[in-house]
């Protein structure tokens, strides 16, 4: 069976010429990064005022507001929160029984570094009024891979005196996309998803309504039925040093044993 | 950033690899080129340290995967049909022929955990951690999508 599968895709190998291309394609932007560090200092310095000013102007005023990464904060309501390139809140979005909204109560989480806004939205009436020993905290970021490992570290530091059992996870673009124009936010719509594998006839209308806790209870109840089922025809596994999603402090990125 | 000589030998050690994943989700040699471009352009400006062989390989899966779905998802991406990659591809065995139509032809979200674990042979727990699912999903992606190998193939070989 294994010949099979090596039969298969052991044939699918990068050319020659697209190993080449792709080896001059980056000897190119490497050079042009290099290119960039040998500006002449008398040159440079004015250069560097040039775009001091047009960092303080319209250009730099884009740049701020330019969002690059994003965090759902999701129990019920949802909160998603849009962050620049300096971690700064510059979106703020909230989500409740199915309606979303600019949420003008929770504006002033906007032009905060995003550890004191999740401090400060944790802290609000909003999620304290909701907030109960049972429920669960989940929080699902979409960012450039090497940020990620930052940012959660954040949240987990801003979120452990939260009071309630707390999950943090990753996603994608795709995810966020796909959210749009449902009523829920990325975070809850991806464990809409999850739970859609075990449940087809749910409905993103049924999950509006729901808490994480209570949608985050149906997916184990699944799960742990499956996997019972499912354990003894699977290798075994070596525990992940990695796993992608965690409760409490844990979370990684990438497989760590070696297959090569 | 990484220097020439790393950027070659991660084209040579990782190009079948980044290859064997663009071929499971794009459709034409121009997308593969694009994300070839992508991912050894983010390896060589990757700041961060790779602890072991395999947790390089592991990113560059994950990056790659990653990549693939941007594009396919991306709204000036032209789809075209994927009759001319198998053309070029396909194996001269009948059976192998089979087995990697047989792999393309199943939904998306089961192509990955499959060509994960039975070509690169990653646990089911490493496949979580890649593809950022919790390990029992995987197991339910992994059980259907044998169930659907085995549906059209036939034979005992899926059972892990």
């Amino acid at each position: 069976m294994k010949d099979d599968w090596n039969n298969a895709f052991d044939q699918i190998r990068a050319s020659e010429k697209l190993k080449t291309d792709t080896a001059a394609y980056l000897k190119r932007e490497m050079e042009k990064r290099g290119r960039k560090k040998q500006i002449p200092f008398g040159y440079a310095a004015a250069l560097c005022s040039v775009v001091l000013v047009a960092f303080l102007g319209m250009a730099g005023f884009r740049f701020y507001q330019t969002p690059v990464s994003y965090i759902s904060i999701d129990m019920n309501p949802s909160v998603e929160l849009s962050l620049n390139r300096l971690n700064m809140v510059v979106g703020v979005k909230s989500y409740y029984d199915g309606e979303a909204s600019e949420a003008d109560h929770l504006q002033n989480l906007k032009n905060k570094v995003y550890t004191k806004a999740i401090r400060m939205l944790l802290n609000s009436e909003v999620f304290q009024t909701s907030m109960k020993p049972d429920s669960l905290l989940t929080f699902t970021i979409v960012a450039d891979l090497d940020e990620e490992e930052d940012l959660f570290s954040g949240i987990q530091t801003s979120s452990k005196d939260a009071g309630c059992e707390s999950q943090y996870r990753c996603t994608d673009a795709a995810t966020v996309e796909e959210a749009q124009n449902t009523g829920l936010s990325f975070g809850k719509y991806m464990t809409y998803e999850e739970l859609a594998q075990y449940e087809p006839s749910l409905s993103v209308e049924d999950c509006q309504h729901m808490s994480m806790s209570e949608l985050q209870g149906k997916i184990n109840s699944h799960a742990h039925g499956e996997s019972t089922e499912e354990g003894t025809l699977e290798d075994g596994g070596t525990e992940s040093e990695g796993n992608h999603e965690g409760h409490g402090h844990s979370h990684g990125h990438g497989g760590e044993s070696g297959h090569e | 950033m990484r220097d020439e000589s790393e950027a070659i030998q991660a084209i040579e050690r990782y190009s079948d690899l980044v290859k064997r994943i663009c071929f499971l989700y794009l459709k034409n040699q121009a997308d593969t080129e694009d994300i070839f471009q992508t991912v050894f352009l983010k390896y060589i400006l990757y700041s961060g340290i790779f602890e072991s062989a395999g947790h390089e390989k592991a990113w560059m899966v994950r990056v790659t995967i990653n990549a693939c779905k941007d594009l396919l998802k991306s709204f000036y991406h032209k789809r075209m049909l994927p009759l001319d990659m198998l053309k070029e591809e396909a194996s001269k065995e009948p059976e192998s022929h089979g087995l990697l139509e047989v792999v393309l032809g199943l939904p998306k979200k089961y192509k990955d955990v499959i060509y994960l674990f039975y070509y690169e042979e990653y646990s089911a727990a490493e496949i979580a951690g890649i593809i950022g699912k919790k390990e029992n999903t995987v197991y339910t992606l992994l059980a259907r999508g044998r169930a659907m190998l085995k549906e059209k193939i036939g034979g005992d070989g899926f059972e892990g």
